[in-house]
């Protein structure tokens, strides 16, 4: 698992995790495969940040989260996207987007 | 607002769900670790470690988790009174004779009670509208075998007490009202109620005019004393309030006089007076032989910094023991009484006012019986309906809280409308001459008054509500056990059933 980039900030792990949950309701750890496989292994994030991260989200109501069945029949925490997440992962997306296309036309050359 | 939500979680539970999320994880990552051919050790020493800080993670989800619940419970609890106020509205609108004829009691019984405080709270529990006034006291003379009894004093002993007392930094005095008639340009004479005062009194008080000034000390004495100071009230109504009046003449019961001054709005010294002029003494202190025995003089002191009323009180009786001594005629058995001028003002209206504030309370006490009785009728008409909202689930705290909840916003509504009552009689009754109450007695309806409406309106819907709330409970709990008894299962639709609604 490739290690979390020391730089990944908060805000960053929120919005990764609200584009995870946009795909389908998930519990952490299949939050964290779906990222790694997404990013092709670059963008793992590390279990302390994910579960810090989506308590913190949870308590904006970004999420809500309950009880179910994994995939092996084990008792797992599931989260779900709301519509305020949903409109919270729309408009970081955008500010995302734009950031990064500032980032890559300054790098790239002239 | 999500329709299923996680239950109610106590501080274990939050602690026990972080643990065995955080736990479901780590097992879930050890089972990968091991099919890629690890050891269990290995893989659980691999997982621990790739995970990061567990117990600060740990900690950290508990204590967002607490702050989540706590967010949630009051997201419920304000959702479920919305909807408690929304049923009660609406069930108020479907009877509205009950709801007219309750909200009319409570309002005038409300509204009484509002405009009472008022005035109670003005006159009992308000400062004096002077500078200073818990140093006011009165100064009256008395007799040693009547010590309490306040009787006023004499010019001569006036003059004496003044200069002989150390307690008190001045003392000043007026005599009993009088009319004057004044006769304005363009009409007819009228009677005037004016007040002759000492000019130390003004001082006394600490009051400055408003504009001009007040007597100054000799302005009292024969051939100075062609000054008068004049009420707001007279001055806005008579005078047009005109700021150049000072200094202007005015004839008074055919003498000239001079306004030199203007009292601020409100200020009084009796409580009815329109004007002040400096009362000259100087005839009564030429026959003091005579006069000594002549009690007319309404007094005031200001206690000395640090003097306690005691301390006055035994300086004044020294002093009237040693005018016992040298006019025995005059001042037989001559005592002293010092009181705060507070208590000697108000010391009469309070014992009345708490007595008419005692009645408003009856008043209210029996709105709320009558309406108590209203609800519980009412409550027994609607078993039916209260036996279904149990039925469907609703707690006996939650019926009980249903009718508490109607009581309350019914009594909100009958303490707006009395609220309203009272300021609509308050201001008619100011609008009739609203210069002449004084200061000290124009009650107003300001927060304090609003407050105490809020919390006897509260305070009565409460009251109003628990009794019938939790008879109709026990009620509709009863009802709906029986109902389970007699009514079997597929039975015929029940006939009153239709009406459900």
């Amino acid at each position: 698992m490739a290690r979390t980039p020391a730089e990944l900030l908060q805000g960053t792990v929120d919005i990764l995790i609200l584009r995870a949950l946009a795909w389908e309701p998930m519990h952490g750890y299949a939050i964290s495969r779906w990222l790694d496989e997404r990013s092709g292994g670059v963008l793992g994030v590390e279990g302390a940040a994910l579960y810090q991260a989506l308590h913190r989200i949870e308590h904006r109501a970004w999420v809500t989260a309950s009880w179910g069945l994994s995939e092996n029949n084990r008792k797992a925490k599931f989260y779900a996207l709301t519509s305020a997440g949903r409109a919270q992962l729309r408009a970081e997306s955008v500010v995302w987007k734009r950031y990064a296309d500032a980032v890559f036309k300054v790098l790239s050359p002239a | 607002m999500p329709l299923f939500r996680l239950p109610r979680r106590s501080r274990a539970a939050i602690a026990r769900e972080v643990d065995a999320e955080l736990e479901f994880h780590l097992a879930m990552r050890v089972s990968a670790l091991t099919a890629l051919g690890l050891s269990a050790d290995d893989a659980r020493r691999q997982a621990v470690e790739e995970f990061g800080d567990l117990e600060r993670t740990r900690a950290y989800c508990r204590a967002v988790d607490a702050r989540t619940e706590r967010a949630v419970r009051m997201v419920d609890r304000w959702a479920e009174w919305r909807q408690d106020v929304r049923y009660a509205l609406r069930t108020l609108r479907r009877s509205p004779t009950f709801t007219a004829v309750s909200l009319l009691t409570l309002a005038v019984a409300i509204g009484a009670n509002t405009a009472i405080f008022s005035v109670l709270r003005a006159v009992v529990f308000a400062p004096l509208p002077y500078g200073a006034p818990g140093a006011l006291v009165q100064v009256s003379e008395s007799r040693t075998q009547n010590p309490n009894e306040p009787q006023p004093i004499s010019p001569p002993n006036f003059v004496d007490f003044r200069a002989r007392q150390h307690t008190l930094s001045d003392l000043g005095a007026s005599a009993g009202s009088a009319f004057a008639t004044w006769t304005p340009e363009h009409a007819d004479p009228v009677a005037l109620t004016e007040l002759a005062v000492t000019p130390s009194l003004f001082h006394v008080l600490q009051v400055p005019p408003l504009r001009g000034r007040t007597f100054a000390t000799g302005e009292d004495t024969p051939g100075h004393d062609g000054e008068i100071v004049v009420s707001y009230a007279f001055w806005q109504r008579w005078l047009g309030a005109d700021t150049t009046v000072i200094g202007r003449p005015i004839t008074l019961d055919g003498r000239a006089y001079t306004i030199i001054g203007i009292m601020p709005r409100g200020f009084t010294i009796v409580g009815s007076e329109e004007m002040w002029r400096p009362l000259d003494m100087s005839d009564d202190l030429a026959h003091a032989e005579r006069t000594r025995k002549q009690h007319y003089l309404h007094a005031v002191g200001r206690l000395k910094a640090g003097v306690t009323r005691e301390a006055a009180r035994a300086d004044l009786i020294a002093v009237a023991r040693r005018l016992d001594a040298e006019y025995p005629d005059a001042n037989t058995a001559l005592s002293a009484m010092v009181v705060p001028l507070h208590d000697a003002v108000v010391g009469s209206l309070r014992p009345a006012l708490l007595l008419l504030q005692g009645a408003a309370v009856l008043v209210l006490l029996i709105a709320c019986a009558n309406q108590a009785n209203l609800t519980l009728s009412r409550a027994l008409d609607r078993r039916r309906e209260l036996a279904v909202r149990s039925a469907l689930g609703a707690g006996r705290g939650r019926l009980v809280r249903q009718l508490v909840t109607e009581s309350v916003v019914l009594a909100a509504a009958g303490g707006a409308l009395g609220f309203g009552l009272a300021a609509l009689g308050a201001h008619v009754l100011l609008g009739l001459n609203p210069d002449s109450i004084p200061a000290m007695f124009s009650g107003g309806l300001d927060g304090g008054v609003l407050l105490f409406s809020i919390t006897l309106s509260i305070a009565t819907g409460v009251g109003l509500g628990v009794v019938p709330g939790l008879v109709a409970a026990a009620e509709g709990s009863a009802r709906r056990s029986r109902a389970a008894h007699e009514e079997p299962a597929a039975g015929a639709p029940d006939a009153s059933a239709v009406r459900w609604s």
